[in-house]
């Protein structure tokens, strides 16, 4: 199968390599949960810059503007321009890198500059660039997609449609009806845009992340089929001896399999609010157990051996992120990375162990059933998963009745993420994959 | 609902009445002169108003009534009335006496019962802000109706303005309640409950009492059936055949109507009461976003008015459509004008309010810690100095900060820095951060009290770390969006056309090789 995947990998490139070369106007390229996406980036950029044109990346974050110029100097010969606002502290990764806060010392002619979104459209460009390169692009709003006018009349914007839409903080119910809503991630737009212009249109066919079982899951969260590089007995934990509690049996169902559930009941007056400090236990302990145990991790024939640093933790609540990090034993604290799936995004660990968004939840909002959140948590692992909730969280879905309350002719959005919801408990129960710590 | 407002309501159901919530008030009340209550009612099944009525403190109520709410053309002429004393409360140019001085105008607001009242607004603003039938001048006195119903409903959707208050809302916002949501939307039984020196069963009583009569736009359904339906029948077969006693019907529905306008009104201005006479400190973000208002209501309603009176309505001025920005740069503005307005909302209240910074704190959006190293990082040679502190906090508080979070010090605004580590070791957070902005001493006499940011007195001093805003880069993104200028714009704008296509130079298989050609081994 890798091999046909390969090929799909490779054609996508071909595609977007064609496409530079051929001057088209707009690519857009749809990947799954670690598939290549900014490699993806790296490579058009380097391909145009050897052509002698002159490229500017949209990075959506500081962090991930200096990681592309990292990996860039790191894999290509040529020089890099990091352009930062003045509340960026410059570092030093590499000297093909240098750092411009002013647009005036951006360089002339052919080159590479790497910014954020929000960094390239505050300025008034002196030299307009070729191609203006968008990474992680479904998390850019419209209304600063917008921005970028200035910058170059062709675009190349890469992203995952799953993952969590920009975050905004206002009423948007003005714009439910806008022919162009201005807080919906811009591809989006541009995909549905009823024009005679049609964009080219790509999709990465494969996660390099995600064991093959992940991949099936979280499939359910995309309008594209996808598969996973990794082939049914390529990933897998490989515990030492457990006992029969119910953390050890979620571990062990980690050595033929991706991923698993742990239920605690819910209390007879109802889960607690926010701070679900169980919960926050549980996901701690097996953690703890994790490490204890000990064994191997194998990835693609590789094996090495469990440390805390193979493991994340993650809560869409930061205060539950911070009852789990306080539950951490002070041995393994500091090795595990805990945030919310929103910091999460781009990230990955062998071993991932998440709070399930609808646990404690009993009466689900908008925002709970919103399957960003659960698609990033679901999808961080290279090796394993497991999902912890109060053992409320089939019956509150089941008896869930969503008011579809989108205006009409639009997507029932908290419908549909509740069907997701429910689809993707069902497979892990139906494939036996819950246990109950009760 | 958080985990602190879950218990602040359940302190004030142990009080047996409503608690203050805030430290300071984050509400500006206008001056009397400036300050109009307005409420509306609907017949059932009638989406235009039925009644509507206009009270200043201090003053008697205008009431406006029309026998059947049902008859466009009397609704019409009824609205035809109101304008004016709207459009004077907010000074329409077309209203206005003389040339707009160099003085800043005052805060114009008017209040309503509650949401309900706002949503009249929008219809208003769908019916007649392109009323194009009947008298002419009618029409254009509708249309201005429609345009100041429009911008009055649209501002109510921006977080922290002061021009359109839902009185229900401001006192939500003023006090706790020890009562569910849906019962605190209205206003009759939050007054009722804020009455002071009772007994908590006699308090309950009269908020129970007042919560029976209906403040919303819409009349108690048996009062409207048995009461006025039967007039207003009475009035409608009168209507052709009998003027006289369709006078006195008419007469009758209007008395019984004003009645119940007037209630909305008079509780609408004892919420504003209320406010005024609470002990609380006024927060000083609140006078900035009273200001803030008057000017948005310059920029967002009185300039496009202006234009219109100048130039005329067809001259290539378009008010905002009623439903949504079908033009993407409007849309894309306003989107920004309001991340901003959300952000300033939240930055202007919290540097005066310890409990709104208790909040963040809880939540993760601050950090409230003590300063324990003052240290001064200027590399050798620089004139300056680059004071970094050390801050511990417990570990147990989540938080949102990482390294390089953008950060300023609770109640000194300008006093910004970087987070340049952040780490928690045995239970303590520690924090080191750059100080950026107001390194020195303030001048300002305000912040007589601020310490320079590197004297090694801060040490052991206890403070709040806040997100720095980002304020202006809304407003300067929401100016930008608009131009429509650029190599790109063809996509972002739908300004010109595509750049054109070229011929590939190269087969596919060739292009991949020339990529593998580049990368460093």
């Amino acid at each position: 199968m890798n091999e046909a995947i390969a090929r799909q990998v490779d054609e996508v490139r071909e595609g977007l390599l064609e496409s530079i070369d051929s001057a088209a106007p707009l690519v857009i390229v749809k990947a799954p949960p670690g598939s290549g996406k900014t490699r993806l980036i790296l490579e058009a950029a380097a391909f145009a810059r050897n052509r002698g044109l002159r490229v500017a990346i949209a990075a959506q974050t500081n962090s991930q503007a200096t990681d592309i110029c990292r990996r860039l100097a790191h894999e290509f010969p040529f020089p890099v321009t990091r352009f930062h606002s003045s509340s960026t502290r410059p570092e030093d990764i590499g000297s093909l890198v240098t750092w411009v806060e002013k647009k005036a010392d951006l360089p002339v002619g052919p080159c590479i500059a790497v910014g954020t979104t929000a960094k390239w459209g505050l300025i008034e460009l002196e030299e307009e660039f070729d191609w203006a390169l968008v990474d992680e692009a479904w998390q850019m709003a419209e209304a600063d997609f917008m921005l970028l006018r200035q910058v170059a009349p062709r675009f190349i914007m890469v992203g995952d449609p799953g993952q969590i839409p920009p975050v905004v903080d206002i009423d948007t119910a003005r714009w439910a009806t806008a022919p162009k809503p201005p807080h919906r991630p811009a591809p989006e737009l541009l995909l549905a845009a009823d024009s005679d212009f049609a964009p080219v249109e790509l999709a990465l066919p494969a996660t390099r992340r995600l064991p093959h079982d992940s991949a099936r899951v979280v499939n359910a969260f995309y309008d594209f089929e996808f598969e996973s590089w990794a082939e049914p007995g390529d990933r897998s934990l490989l515990a030492r001896p457990g006992g029969e509690n119910a953390i050890d049996r979620a571990l062990d169902l980690l050595s033929a399999g991706s991923m698993a559930a742990l239920t605690l009941p819910t209390p007879i007056e109802g889960p607690p609010l926010e701070e679900d400090r169980d919960i926050a236990e549980l996901a701690a302990a097996i953690a703890m157990r994790t490490v204890e145990r000990g064994g191997e991790i194998l990835i693609d024939g590789r094996r090495t051996k469990v440390w805390p640093g193979h493991i994340g933790l993650s809560a869409t609540h930061r205060k539950m992120n911070a009852r789990m990090t306080e539950a951490l034993p002070a041995s393994i604290a500091s090795e595990v990375m805990v945030d919310t799936p929103e910091r999460w995004q781009g990230l990955e660990r062998p071993l991932m162990i998440v709070v399930h968004p609808v646990s404690g939840v009993t009466e689900p909002t908008a925002f709970d059933l919103e399957t960003g959140r659960l698609c990033v948590m679901a999808s961080r692992h290279q090796v394993g998963v497991i999902i912890v909730t109060r053992d409320h969280l089939p019956a509150t879905l089941e008896e869930l009745t969503p008011r579809a309350e989108q205006h009409v002719g639009l997507r029932d959005v908290i419908g549909q993420g509740h069907a997701r919801h429910q689809e993707f408990w069902e497979k892990l129960s139906e494939s036996e994959r819950v246990v109950s710590a009760g | 609902m958080s985990s602190r407002d879950v218990v602040r309501r359940l302190e004030a159901f142990d009080a047996g009445g409503p608690l203050p919530r805030g430290a300071t008030l984050h509400l500006k009340c206008a001056d009397p002169e400036d300050l109009l209550a307005l409420a509306f009612l609907r017949m059932g099944g009638e989406s235009l108003p039925w009644a509507i009525g206009l009270k200043k403190p201090f003053e008697e109520a205008r009431i406006f009534a029309v026998p059947d709410a049902r008859d466009r053309d009397r609704v019409a002429a009824m609205l035809v009335e109101l304008t004016p004393l709207l459009a004077i409360h907010l000074e329409h140019p077309q209203w206005a006496e003389e040339e707009p001085g160099d003085e800043e105008p005052p805060l114009r607001q008017i209040w309503v019962p509650n949401g309900s009242h706002v949503e009249l607004l929008h219809m208003l603003n769908l019916r007649y802000t392109f009323a194009r039938g009947g008298d002419p001048d009618r029409a254009a006195m509708l249309r201005i109706l429609g345009r100041m119903a429009g911008y009055l409903f649209r501002e109510a959707g921006r977080a922290g303005e002061s021009t359109i208050v839902d009185g229900s809302a401001a006192l939500r916002e003023a006090f706790t309640f020890p009562a569910d949501d849906l019962r605190q939307q209205h206003l009759g039984f939050l007054i009722a409950l804020l009455e002071p020196n009772l007994h908590r069963g006699v308090r309950m009583q009269r908020a129970e009492e007042a919560e029976r009569l209906s403040v919303s736009t819409s009349l108690d359904p048996d009062f409207e059936r048995d009461r006025l339906e039967p007039v207003v029948e009475r009035y409608n077969s009168a209507r052709r055949s009998d003027p006289t006693s369709a006078a006195r019907h008419e007469e009758a529905i209007t008395a019984l109507l004003a009645r119940e306008v007037e209630r909305r009104l008079d509780l609408t201005l004892e919420a504003v009461r209320v406010l005024e006479g609470d002990a609380r400190e006024m927060n000083a973000g609140a006078v900035r976003l009273a200001h803030e208002s008057t000017e948005a209501r310059q920029r967002d309603f009185l300039w496009l008015e202006g234009q219109i009176v100048t130039s005329g309505e067809d001259n290539g001025f378009f008010p905002p459509s009623p439903e949504t920005d079908r033009d993407a740069r409007t849309g894309a503005a306003r989107y920004h004008r309001l991340s901003g307005g959300a952000e300033t909302f939240a930055a202007a209240l919290i540097h005066f309010d310890s409990e709104l910074q208790e909040d963040a704190v809880s939540d993760g959006q601050a950090i409230r810690g003590t300063i324990t190293k003052v240290e001064d990082r200027s590399p050798e040679g620089f004139r300056g100095t680059v004071p970094v502190w050390t801050i511990e906090a417990p570990s147990s508080d989540p938080t949102k900060f990482r390294r390089g979070s953008g950060v300023c010090v609770a109640g000194v605004p300008k006093r910004s820095g970087l987070v340049l580590d952040i780490g928690e070791d045995d239970g303590v957070r520690r924090v080191e951060v750059e100080i950026n902005g107001w390194k020195r001493r303030p001048k300002d006499e305000s912040f007589a009290h601020v310490l320079a940011a590197i004297d090694p007195d801060l040490e052991g001093t206890e403070i709040v770390l806040l997100s720095s805003s980002l304020e202006g880069i809304s407003a300067l993104k929401s100016r930008r969006v608009r131009d429509d200028t650029g190599p790109g714009a063809w996509l972002t704008h739908g300004e010109g056309t595509p750049p054109p296509t070229e011929k590939a130079d190269g087969e596919a298989a060739k292009l991949l090789a020339e990529l593998e050609g580049i990368r460093v081994a």
